[in-house]
Order: C-alpha cells, then sequence, then structure tokens
C-alpha cells in the first residue's frame, strides 16, 4: 500500500475578507484563498486577530463577494467557539500581520512600498498602519511575500536585511463565468470610440497627466472619449474647469460601479489608459488584458512588468510623451497587433501561479 | 564613493514640492527646478549642489520622483538619459529617503528647521532603520541616523552658499511682553508697526538670534533665548534681533510670534512685562546688504540644528562671535532620533564660531 502524504498545513489571516467592500487586498486575499483552496497542496485553515475560523463562513463570505456576513457570524458568539488558531502550523498574512512570532513560521505579504517612499500621498496614519511594524514584521517573517518584482526591488531597496525571504506573489484575474455570457446577450454600449481609465481617483493615478493633454493636438485630433470609471475627485474639477468646453465633453466619469459593469466599459474600450505614478502591480492592467485590450500604461514600477509586450508605455511625467504614446496606441493596427499580445499576456498570471510560491513555502 | 564621484550627478527631489508642479518629464535640467515654484529653500540647496557639480567639472540631472525607476524599463530609461551617473543625491525634507537602486544614495535634509520636517525624519529613523545605514553621506547636517546605538553615521560634506537665500527684506517689529497671552503680545507687537532699521543703529552691539520650530522645541536652548532676552531687556545698548521661525504655511507675523512665544514662556525665565524697543522680531534673515544693522558688531547665537548654508561664509566672518549651542536634551523632541553628532563646529560657521555647551538643568 502506498503510504498517503499528509498534506501541509496553512493558516491565513483572513481580515481582508472582513471589510464590506472589496476592492484590492480584500480581492488579492480572496483570490490567494481561492487559488489555495483549487491547488490542493496545501490544507488551507482561517484566522481573524489569531481567532480559528471554520471554512464554511470565510467561503459564503467568498461566493457572496462581501465581509459583511463574516463579521456578523464571528461575532455571534452561537456560532463559533472562540478556537485559537494553530500555531504549529505556518501562518501566511495576505497584508500587514497584526502579530509577530506567534508561529514557528509566518509571512506577510507587501503590496507596495508607497507609504514610505510616497508619504505625501498618504494620511499619517495609514504610513503609521504600514510602517511602524514592517521592520518588525520582516524580522519575524520566515518568507515575506512581494506581489511584483518592483516591489521585491524597492522592499530590498530600504531593507537589504529581506534579501533572502523575498519571494513573489503573482495575483491572476478572474472575472465570474457568467460575465461573458451575459455581456454577449447585451445591446453594445453606445458611447463611440473610448478609452478606458480604470481606479481611485488620487494624486498617484496620475489622471491630471490625461487631463492636460486633453489640449494637446495630438489628443485634439483623437476622435477617442475617456471613460473614468471611479469617483470624480481629488482636482479633477479644478482640471475640468481649465479644459476647453469640447475637451470636457470627451471625459465621462461613471463613478462607483458593479463588477460587471466594469467588465462591460473595460470589454467595450479601444484600450486602458494607466497613467500612474507608482503602482505596487496594477491589477486594472490585467483585468484589460485579460478582455484582449492593449494598455497604454506609464513605464513606471510594476507597470512594464505586467505590461510586458501587450501595450505601449510612457513617461508618466510627460504629457508630450504620453499623447505621443496615446496617437501610436490608438492607430487600429497596432491595436489589432497588441489585443492577441494582451490575451497570451494575461494569460501568463494564473490561479497556479499564484497557489504555487506559497504551498511550496508552507511544504517548508 | 564620495558624493561628487563620476561624470554627472543625479538629484531627486521630494515629493512634497513635487507634487505641486506640472514637471516637463521624470528627467529635467537643474535649470528648469529652479525656474519652477518650489521653495526657497529647495531652490537654494538645488542651486547649492548644481554649483558644486559645475565647479567640479560634472554635469548634474534632476529626477522628480525616483520611486518611478523601480525596476527594469525604467531604469533602462534613466540610464540612457543619464548615463555615467553612480550617485543619487536625494533632496529631502525629512519625511521619506529614496534610493535609486544601483546608486549609492546621499542624502541632503534641507529644510529640518520646520519642526514637522524633524518629527516625520525622528519617525522615519524608526520605522526604517535600515534604509538609513546605507546613506552614503549627507549634506551640511551632522546626524546619527536611527533608533538606538546602532544608529547609522553617514559621513557630512559641507557645503556653502555662494549667494545668500532669496527673500524680501526683513519687517522688524519691536517685541512687547505680555506673560499671560502670547496672542495679545503678538498682536500688541504687530500693532506696534514696523521700525526702521535706521533707527536702530546706534546700539553698541547687535546679538542675532535666528530661531527655527527646532531649535525651540529644544526647552534647553529655548532657555538660552529667553535669558538673552532678559538681559536686553536691562541693557538697552543692546540690539538683539529674534529671527521668527518660517514654519509650514502662509502665516502673518502676529501668528508666527504667537507660535514661538511659548519657548519663552515655559522656560522658567522671568521676562519682564513690557515694549522693550531694543528687542526685534525680524521675518526673514538678517542679511548684510539688507540692511545697515549687519554692519553693526555682531554676535550670532545659533542652536547645533540650524541651517548654516542659508548665509554665505561672509555672513558669518564678519562676526564678532558666532555660538553654535548644542544639547543633549534628551526630554525634548530636538532631540529624539536622528540626533546631532558632536562636530568642529568652524568648519560650518567659519573660524570665529566656537561650540557652546547647553544642558537642561542650566
Amino acid at each position: 500500500m502506498t503510504p498517503i502524504m499528509a498534506r501541509p498545513k496553512i493558516t491565513v489571516d483572513v481580515r481582508p475578507l472582513f471589510e464590506t467592500h472589496w476592492t484590492g487586498i480584500p480581492v488579492f486575499t480572496r483570490r490567494l484563498v481561492q487559488a489555495l483552496l483549487r491547488h490542493g497542496g496545501v490544507e488551507v485553515d482561517f484566522m481573524f486577530h489569531l481567532t480559528r475560523i471554520s471554512a464554511a463562513p470565510v467561503l459564503a463570505a467568498i461566493a457572496a463577494g462581501t465581509g459583511s456576513l463574516l463579521r456578523q457570524t464571528f461575532e455571534s458568539e452561537a456560532a463559533f467557539r472562540s478556537e485559537v488558531a494553530d500555531r504549529s502550523a505556518p501562518m501566511l498574512y495576505p497584508s500587514v500581520k497584526d502579530s509577530f512570532g506567534v508561529a514557528a513560521r509566518e509571512a506577510s505579504t507587501v503590496h507596495d512600498l508607497s507609504t514610505l517612499l510616497m508619504p505625501e500621498f498618504h494620511e499619517e496614519a495609514n504610513i503609521a498602519y504600514h510602517l511602524d511594524t514592517l521592520a518588525r514584521q520582516l524580522a519575524t517573517d520566515d518568507a515575506v511575500f512581494c506581489i511584483s518584482e518592483a516591489t521585491r526591488a524597492a522592499l530590498l531597496a530600504a531593507f537589504p536585511s529581506a534579501a533572502g525571504k523575498a519571494r513573489l506573489l503573482y495575483q491572476y484575474v478572474d472575472w465570474p463565468e457568467h460575465f461573458a455570457t451575459v455581456a454577449r446577450n447585451l445591446p453594445p454600449l453606445r458611447l463611440g470610440p473610448y478609452a478606458v481609465v480604470v481606479g481611485t481617483i488620487e494624486p498617484r493615478k496620475n489622471l491630471g497627466l490625461l487631463l492636460r493633454a486633453l489640449a494637446t493636438q495630438a489628443l485634439r485630433r483623437s476622435p477617442l472619449r475617456f471613460v473614468v470609471i471611479g469617483r470624480r475627485g481629488w482636482k479633477v474639477e479644478q482640471f475640468m474647469a481649465e479644459l476647453p468646453e469640447a475637451a470636457r465633453e470627451r471625459m465621462l466619469f461613471s463613478g462607483f460601479v458593479s463588477e460587471f459593469t466594469k467588465y462591460r466599459l473595460i470589454q467595450g474600450a479601444e484600450f486602458l489608459v494607466f497613467p500612474s505614478i507608482y503602482e505596487g502591480f496594477g491589477i486594472p492592467a490585467l483585468e484589460a488584458m485579460s478582455l484582449g485590450k492593449p494598455v497604454l500604461a506609464s513605464w513606471s514600477s510594476s507597470l512594464p512588468e505586467v505590461v510586458g509586450e501587450a501595450g505601449v508605455l510612457f513617461d508618466p511625467l510627460s504629457v508630450g510623451d504620453f499623447a505621443d504614446a496615446l496617437e501610436t496606441i490608438a492607430h487600429p493596427r497596432k491595436l489589432a497587433e497588441l489585443a492577441p499580445l494582451a490575451r497570451s499576456g494575461s494569460a501568463a498570471f494564473t490561479w497556479q501561479r499564484m497557489a504555487a510560491p506559497v504551498v511550496e513555502w508552507a511544504g517548508g | 564613493m564620495s558624493l561628487f564621484t563620476g561624470a554627472a550627478l543625479l538629484l531627486s527631489l521630494p515629493g512634497a514640492e513635487v507634487e505641486r508642479i506640472d514637471w516637463p518629464g521624470s528627467l529635467v535640467a537643474p535649470g528648469e527646478i529652479l525656474a519652477a515654484p518650489v521653495s526657497p529653500e529647495l531652490r537654494a540647496a538645488v542651486r547649492l549642489v548644481w554649483g558644486e557639480a559645475l565647479r567640479r567639472g560634472m554635469a548634474m540631472h534632476c529626477v522628480a520622483r525616483p520611486e518611478l525607476f523601480a525596476d527594469g524599463p525604467s531604469r533602462r530609461w534613466l540610464r540612457t538619459r543619464a548615463p555615467g551617473v553612480t550617485q543619487h543625491l536625494c533632496l529631502s525634507d525629512g519625511h521619506a529617503i529614496k534610493p535609486l537602486a544601483g546608486l549609492q544614495t546621499h542624502v541632503f535634509f534641507y529644510r529640518l528647521v520646520d519642526r514637522a520636517n524633524m518629527l516625520a525624519l525622528a519617525r522615519l529613523c524608526r520605522r526604517a532603520g535600515e534604509l538609513m545605514a546605507q546613506v552614503g553621506s549627507q549634506v551640511n547636517t551632522h546626524l546619527a541616523l536611527g533608533d538606538d546605538v546602532d544608529a547609522a553615521r553617514p559621513p557630512s560634506v559641507l557645503l556653502h552658499a555662494a549667494t545668500p537665500l532669496e527673500h524680501p527684506p526683513p519687517v522688524l517689529l519691536p517685541l512687547f511682553y505680555n506673560c499671560n497671552s502670547d496672542e495679545d503680545s503678538a498682536n500688541r507687537t504687530e500693532q506696534a508697526g514696523p521700525v526702521a532699521a535706521e533707527r536702530l543703529t546706534d546700539a553698541a552691539r547687535l546679538h542675532y538670534l535666528p530661531l527655527t520650530e527646532t531649535a525651540l522645541d529644544d526647552s534647553a536652548f529655548a532657555r538660552v533665548v529667553a535669558r538673552t532676552v532678559l538681559e536686553a531687556c536691562f541693557d538697552p545698548t543692546r540690539l538683539l534681533v529674534l529671527r521668527l521661525p518660517a514654519g509650514g504655511g502662509e502665516r502673518t507675523p502676529a501668528q508666527r510670534i504667537a507660535a514661538m512665544l511659548p519657548a519663552l514662556r515655559h522656560s522658567g525665565v522671568v521676562i519682564p512685562r513690557a515694549s522693550a524697543g531694543n528687542i526685534v522680531f525680524a521675518t526673514e534673515d538678517l542679511e548684510e546688504d539688507h540692511t545697515k544693522l549687519a554692519r553693526l558688531p555682531r554676535h550670532i547665537l545659533v542652536h547645533d540644528s540650524f541651517d548654516f548654508w542659508r548665509h554665505t561664509p561672509g555672513f558669518y566672518a564678519g562676526a564678532e562671535q558666532v555660538a553654535v549651542c548644542a544639547g543633549p536634551d534628551p526630554a525634548s523632541p530636538a532631540h529624539l532620533p536622528p540626533t546631532c553628532l558632536p562636530y568642529d563646529v568652524r568648519d560650518a560657521y567659519g573660524p570665529r564660531a566656537i561650540r557652546r555647551r547647553i544642558d537642561a538643568a542650566a
């Protein structure tokens, strides 16, 4: 009889999944959990503040796409036995650690170093949350997962002692399967030709570059409109007020939209505009690529690594460079050339690839 | 490797200043920064470093945001456009030090005289000690960067200004001191109106104290300032000029006076409630060419955190004495990390400079 090999066990901290609205790190956590469960190479346990959580409410939250129910269930004593997490198993934190040196082996995840490198874009409380314990976190980590090579490089530039433990943990895109079917049965969007911009409108997203570029010859000649998925804030009003009316009419702000609406807006676009000054990974680029959409991205930080050959890159602080790059990518021949590269590029980021380094680490 | 090594130097700028400007690109010539609406302190720092680079026959490139160049294509882009660079000087306001992989990073804290910046650097030292350990050298400071005995002590590189900081002539406001109300003191001082410098030139001697927020956070130094004020109250032949701390943001002279007076009030030194015509606040630096005051025999008193490079060596050379007050006072924020290391004050302030020890018990 062949002996049955026990799978290594891992405890995943699911604090991010307790948030009501899932974007960014909660979505990353959800993908990580799903990738590990699907992989099957590890036995996955869950915890919240070192308290064990059974799988059922976590999986229910993942199915619902929100943490509100999970929070309620956790706070209901009847449903929980208040069991402490298993410290004999490796503990994995998909974000910032809240405990240090509890388990024999711990790993945390670094998403970006923007609080260290660009404090001017953050509130002090947010900087403190990310940085006050970072050195201790790294010191007690057996492995530090970085979500891109650029993030790993930035981490090691500031904390060289983490060199031996910093590993890559790429994420992937997983649109719900029914999106494609439902979208196919809906009439096309009547927006004319447009490019899409995805993301919260905040200074480091650099939307101002696009708004300033609207005044350039290259963009005045272009028939494209620009659909911004995200709320309208941060200096946008000021920029918009300074634009001629014709340029203003070319900007559309969707506000907060559902995942399906985002899917449809990306699917209907010619390409994605991603002018960010700094990204830890840049998931909107991968989302667009997964739908065959090329990406006009800045060459900053992690974006070249994610976009690869599937786009045109530009200097994020140069309006002229951006306008030239936009003219290049908007050409139908270029779009046709890049579309298959976008799909193949996104196909390289899979759930297997996300699960593998964690399973390998958990196996010791 | 020393800071001024190689064919060209790469200078990076602090994010808070960069954010306010629409840059023409990620790599700009120093002249473009000098023409941009940056703070006078940043402009002076750029001019200072650029002047030194030119003197050594080096080119200088400026990057608005070094954090862009994290990996692969962006680094290649930079290497292509700024060839021959091996050294990176990070101009920092204390809130961040941005390393550039592949280059040796040095740092120039050009504005630690503002309380918020010094406290930000103290936090950064606690949070990123490893980052501090990589700093190759520090320009115009003598700081131990870190949180403990293992704090990094990068060697200092001193650069002296060829020209003083750009600013308008100072407005001189005679002190009215009310120990019960800083606001009343400030308002009455401002309401009395400015006094012409010519009316003050009869003084036998000028004592000039360029005050900063960081300096006044050192309670021992604040006590020295208060005693100097008290002595001037009893000696009308002595003219005392207190340069008001600039602080952050737009503030009226009355607001700036009201903000600095608590340091005197909490010093434990009793200052009489009176209007003293020989004690004046100056809204800007006193320069040799601004007023005739600087021609008086003068003593200059500064805290060891003072940014000496605000003035030219000639300014200090014209003084009878330059006293540089050094702590430590472990209880005051100025002496939280980063601490100022002992150094020969004559290197910064010229041959007439002396070190004056102060302590909390004095």
